[in-house]
């Protein structure tokens, strides 16, 4: 390791002079190509920054109703409706990847990567420079992991992007795109860094945590399995006096099972996918009239399925994605937000997108995409519906987006963008919000 | 909105289950067998199987600048306008360095597989990538390098956010029992007299005499022209020195035409020694015009 550390320091402090030993790439700059050993040290990166104008309803707001879930939909309520125009970065943050890759070790390769993130916008304000002390993120650490494996597999070990839900975002137009807001700050503006995709409008969000994962090589022509242990989610509620998931005694269990390959002559990719997890509930909820909570006696489960794949026939990319299950939350956020009801009770969740996109040739590429996801209401949140209290609540029911995105590649390395997408966000009583966001940007990958 | 609202979950459930039905065709993917050398992403040195008959002298140590001339002497008929080089410049410095220490490890049923990965430029003058992979040996007849792929243009990927599945890309890899790419409108071309054979049109062996003729631009190339003129502007000092210290001719012969000497070279020779030196690319156009000039005008 001493060795490598070496050729890393050696790498940075002058990647100039050493980068002319190895030839041009563009999956990444090799900037050791040449050690004796067969170490390579690469890096890669993604940028990008766009131009949006939004404009929106109000949250939802009528007289003795509360409606959940507001803080979480676009517009941030009432105050935020209307017009808005930004300057930030878009689905992805801008990330720049440093990867080391072992040559052979007896049959075996190791290799490791780190990526850090950090975004176009400002964390706590659109004014200031930003610099993380006045509340948000300036900087994130995505992806810290090492991988060991062979014609037996692979082991991967640190954190990284979750199996459940992680091919969904990566099939997912606004890679290189906007996508829907997530408005804490205003239409577009957010201190989370990044829009937030297709989060929650066809998927649920696979997030970045700690992992083992084993996957086993390539079998019966094109097929993988893989399956890992995580560092367990907090399972939240959306309500307020709400119990909560905090005690996590066991990992949660992620697995699936993918196909690669042509049908006929078609590249397709094909997964399912699925998740486990249970948590112990704490606290005390505070409960319309006439319903009962029976204590922190018992666990809540959280399981879910998807499917789903991508096939490439001559000039066209399609997309499909599903899952289905119980507690897998509408915010996006898996199972950190609306996962469960007051009382604990997992909330059936579901949803799916397609996509579709032609390529002109030359690099222009016009994509469409339709996402949906949708929360069931559990028993109790149907009788917070009917309650005759003076103040009834409502919980956000179902999230829905359409999308066009036009992307034309100046080069293999910088592409310009321009979208338009029209999002609903439905609550329980019928009450909607819309929005329009148009985006015009660029993205630049190396 | 209906309450119907799984259905599209079903359907798509029913739809991955055709397509996963289907029988896919055997397909050889990115994701080959072989000891790495080196890896980066599409780019890789690898000891592979020896796939066909033919000895081969492994292990071997092979100067990485003999085989950078060797590289160099090779062109590549695009089937498509001018031919280009078979490698860049940048190219050729890493697979003679990779080549070099890969030979020396392979075994004698090993052969060494390269994918390296180049600028080019292509239509309307833009720089590109392009992949070429190489299956490379040393035989009887020198090194042989047999074409996989051929100015292709690799997978557009980069780190987490864009990554294409290894499983989805076939890349052909140079094949000695026969061309990978049977329908490949490219060639091998080699330079004039520099002894390369070309066994096929995906196959070139350059033996070790073409190895000795310096790569255009190197600092060898131009220290071996540099020393070529020294030479040729001592034989003319020479000859001058020699002209002048010979006595004054005899009247009666004074209009007789004046015999040259063996040592001294004509004009016409002078220029056709020019012309071979930039034949084996040993001379930059700008030297040659510049030379050439200076010949024409000493007449």
């Amino acid at each position: 390791m001493r060795r490598i550390s070496l050729f890393l320091t050696t790498a940075l402090c002058s990647i100039g002079a050493v980068s002319a030993l190895s030839p041009s790439a563009r999956a990444e700059i090799v900037l050791m190509g040449n050690d004796p050993a067969g170490w390579v040290f690469s890096v890669d990166g993604f940028l990008n920054v766009f131009v949006t104008n939004s404009t929106s309803d109000s949250g939802p707001s009528k007289a003795n109703r509360t409606y959940r879930n507001v803080a979480y939909s676009i517009g941030s309520g009432s105050t935020n409706s209307g017009n808005g125009m930004h300057v930030i970065s878009g689905f992805v943050p801008e990330t720049f990847g440093f990867n080391v890759k072992s040559p052979d070790l007896d049959g075996n390769k190791l290799t490791a990567r780190l990526s850090l993130q950090t975004s176009v916008n400002n964390p706590a304000s659109h004014n200031w420079d930003g610099d993380g002390a006045s509340g948000g993120n300036v900087g994130l650490i995505r992806e810290a992991f090492a991988t060991y494996g062979g014609s037996w597999g692979e082991i991967q070990g640190g954190k990284s992007l979750g199996i459940f839900g992680g091919q969904a975002i990566m099939n997912d137009m606004y890679i290189f795109g906007v996508g829907a807001g997530l408005n804490s700050k205003g239409q577009g503006y957010n201190a989370l860094n990044t829009t937030v995709g297709g989060i929650g409008y066809g998927y649920t969000y696979a997030g970045w945590n700690g992992n083992v994962r084993y996957t086993t090589p390539a079998f019966a022509g094109g097929f993988k399995a893989t399956a890992g242990i995580f560092e367990p989610n907090t399972v939240g509620s959306d309500a307020s006096n709400a119990v909560s998931g905090t005690k996590t005694t066991v990992p949660r269990f992620e697995g699936g099972l993918n196909w690669a390959g042509k049908v006929g002559s078609a590249p397709t990719a094909l997964y399912a996918n699925a998740t486990w997890q249970q948590a112990g509930l704490t606290g005390t909820p505070t409960l319309i009239t006439g319903q009962t909570y029976a204590g922190n006696t018992k666990n809540v489960s959280i399981y879910g399925g998807e499917i789903g794949g991508k096939v490439s026939i001559g000039s066209v990319d399609l997309v499909a994605h599903g899952y289905y299950g119980e507690g897998m939350g509408l915010s996006g956020a898996q199972l950190s937000f609306d996962s469960i009801d007051a009382k604990g009770e997992a909330k059936t969740g579901y949803g799916f997108y397609a996509q579709a996109g032609y390529n002109f040739g030359q690099g222009t590429t016009l994509s469409a995409r339709y996402g949906a996801s949708y929360v069931d209401q559990t028993a109790y949140e149907k009788a917070e519906g009917l309650t005759s209290a003076s103040t009834v609540t409502y919980t956000m029911t179902s999230k829905d987006m359409a999308g066009v995105q036009l992307r034309h590649e100046i080069n293999k390395w910088v592409r310009v963008v321009g979208e338009y997408n029209y999002l609903t966000n439905n609550w329980s009583d019928g009450a909607s919000q819309k929005e329009q966001i148009g985006a015009v940007g660029v993205v630049v990958t190396y | 909105m209906s309450r119907n609202r799984r259905s599209p979950i079903y359907a798509l459930v029913l739809g991955c289950a055709v397509l996963a039905g289907s029988p896919p065709p055997p397909a050889f993917a990115a994701e080959t067998t072989g000891t790495t050398l080196w890896e980066a992403r599409w780019q890789h040195v690898r000891l592979v199987p020896r796939d066909g008959g033919g000895g081969s002298n492994h292990p071997i140590t092979l100067a990485k600048a003999d085989i950078r001339n060797g590289l160099a002497q090779l062109r590549l008929d695009t089937g498509d306008g001018e031919p280009v080089e078979l490698l860049t410049a940048d190219e050729r410095a890493f697979v003679a360095e990779q080549l070099s220490k890969a030979l020396t490890k392979a075994g004698p049923d090993q052969d060494v597989s390269v994918a390296t990965i180049g600028m080019r430029k292509t239509i309307l003058g833009l720089n590109e990538p392009r992949l070429t992979t190489l299956r490379a040996f040393v035989g009887a007849d020198g090194l042989n390098l047999i074409l996989g792929e051929a100015l292709a243009e690799p997978p557009n990927d980069t780190g987490t956010y864009q990554k294409v599945d290894p499983r989805l890309v076939t890349i052909a890899e140079g094949r000695r029992s026969a061309p990978a790419k049977a329908d490949s409108r490219w060639k091998i071309l080699a330079a004039a007299n520099s002894g390369i054979t070309l066994r096929r049109s995906d196959w070139a062996a350059i033996p070790a005499a073409a190895m000795t003729v310096p790569e255009p631009g190197s600092e060898a190339a131009q220290k071996q022209a540099q020393s070529q003129m020294e030479d040729m502007q001592r034989q003319m000092q020479q000859m001058q020195q020699q002209m002048k210290a010979a006595p004054p001719a005899p009247a009666a012969s004074a209009a007789a035409p004046v015999a040259q000497s063996p040592m001294a070279p004509t004009v016409e020779d002078r220029l056709r020694t020019l012309d071979q030196l930039k034949a084996k690319g040993l001379l930059s156009p700008k030297e040659y015009a510049l030379k050439r000039k200076q010949i024409i005008d000493s007449f």
